[in-house]
């Protein structure tokens, strides 16, 4: 190999070292900073929107945030829910609840308060006993007028996939 | 953006680019653009779709952020990429722009957008794609109260039903 041979070998190796140590350290920076935005084909912020997509519709008491995970690229928060009553489905004891929000100011559900949660179980081995929420409207303790609008919202019939 | 209502525009009009959340607004500060530029990269297989957003969001007076696809030697402010996932928070799901601290993601459900599945045609495609992709340019979703139709809609048959593939003259080239 001759010098002029050597010198280029050399700059090859090292413009890939500088070109790997720029895309690791990138790689290092690279994280989510917020939900983003989500285009459904479903109505999330209503109970009549959002019931006819959703396997259970119950209530359940918040009994501990778990915490807020990354789940297959997701901003996730992770509650554990005792279920109280049943508005559809077969949901009972208590389960772990995943609230991916929509938006990054989006609440905290409150430990000790009581909410309608549209749900469909979750899949895989990421959340033990998981169910994923549907419903991406503003989530308030749940009150009279909520109950009668979701128990209106259960007798429409289930969307076809 | 975050560009203030003329003076002169009537108070209905200052509400055509109000945000679906309470007090925001659409904003290049939450958005894929670098400066004036938003550079692309594609690791997706709907490129037509891609094409699409693209031309549609630079038509016309729409031409305050370049979109060009990233060089060889830039990072990508924004990757076209596609996922298959039907559950755990994806029913239902069409599209996801993803902002993160590097290169933000636009994302194609292949479960609802392939071929044979229930928007499995170039027309939805592109409808996504161009939604997503006024995300990434900073925009925000819409309310739907009816009187400003909006490509930036939450919901896809919101604006699909009404035949919008783009952005529109009324709501969202106005912002």
């Amino acid at each position: 190999m001759n010098k002029r041979t050597m010198a280029f070998a050399g700059g090859a190796v090292m413009a890939g070292v500088l070109a790997l140590g720029g895309r690791l350290g990138y790689e290092h920076l690279e994280g989510q900073v917020g939900p983003g935005h989500v285009l459904r084909g479903y109505d999330a912020t209503s109970p009549a929107g959002t019931a006819p997509h959703a396997e259970d519709v119950f209530t359940g008491r918040v009994t501990e945030f778990e915490g807020r995970r990354d789940i297959e690229h997701w901003t996730t928060d992770v509650y554990r829910v005792d279920v109280m009553s049943v508005l559809r489905g077969d949901v009972h004891g208590t389960v772990r609840v995943t609230y991916a929000p929509d938006d990054e100011t989006a609440q905290r559900l409150t430990d000790g308060a009581t909410y309608v949660f549209a749900t469909r179980p979750r899949q895989g081995s990421a959340v033990e006993d998981g169910h994923s929420l549907l419903f991406h409207g503003e989530m308030k303790p749940v009150d009279e007028t909520q109950l009668t609008a979701w128990k209106e919202a259960v007798t429409l019939p289930a969307t076809p996939e | 953006m975050a560009v203030p209502a003329p003076a002169s525009a009537s108070r209905a009009a200052a509400q055509a680019y109000l945000c679906e959340e309470d007090g925001k607004r659409d904003s290049r500060g939450f958005s894929s653009v670098d400066g004036t530029e938003l550079a692309w990269d594609d690791d997706s297989r709907f490129d037509d779709a891609r094409k699409h957003a693209v031309k549609v969001w630079t038509a016309g007076s729409l031409k305050q952020v370049r979109i060009k696809p990233d060089g060889a030697t830039s990072y990508a402010d924004l990757e076209w990429k596609d996922t298959r996932q039907t559950a755990n928070g994806r029913h239902l799901v069409y599209g996801r722009w993803d902002p993160n601290t590097g290169t933000d993601y636009v994302w194609f459900n292949r479960a609802y957008l392939d071929d044979g599945r229930k928007l499995g045609a170039d027309v939805h495609r592109r409808r996504v794609a161009a939604h997503e992709l006024g995300h990434a340019l900073g925009f925000c979703h819409k309310p739907y109260n009816g009187l400003y139709p909006s490509l930036m809609w939450a919901e896809y048959s919101h604006f699909a039903d009404k035949g919008i593939n783009g952005p529109t003259e009324q709501t969202d080239i106005k912002t």
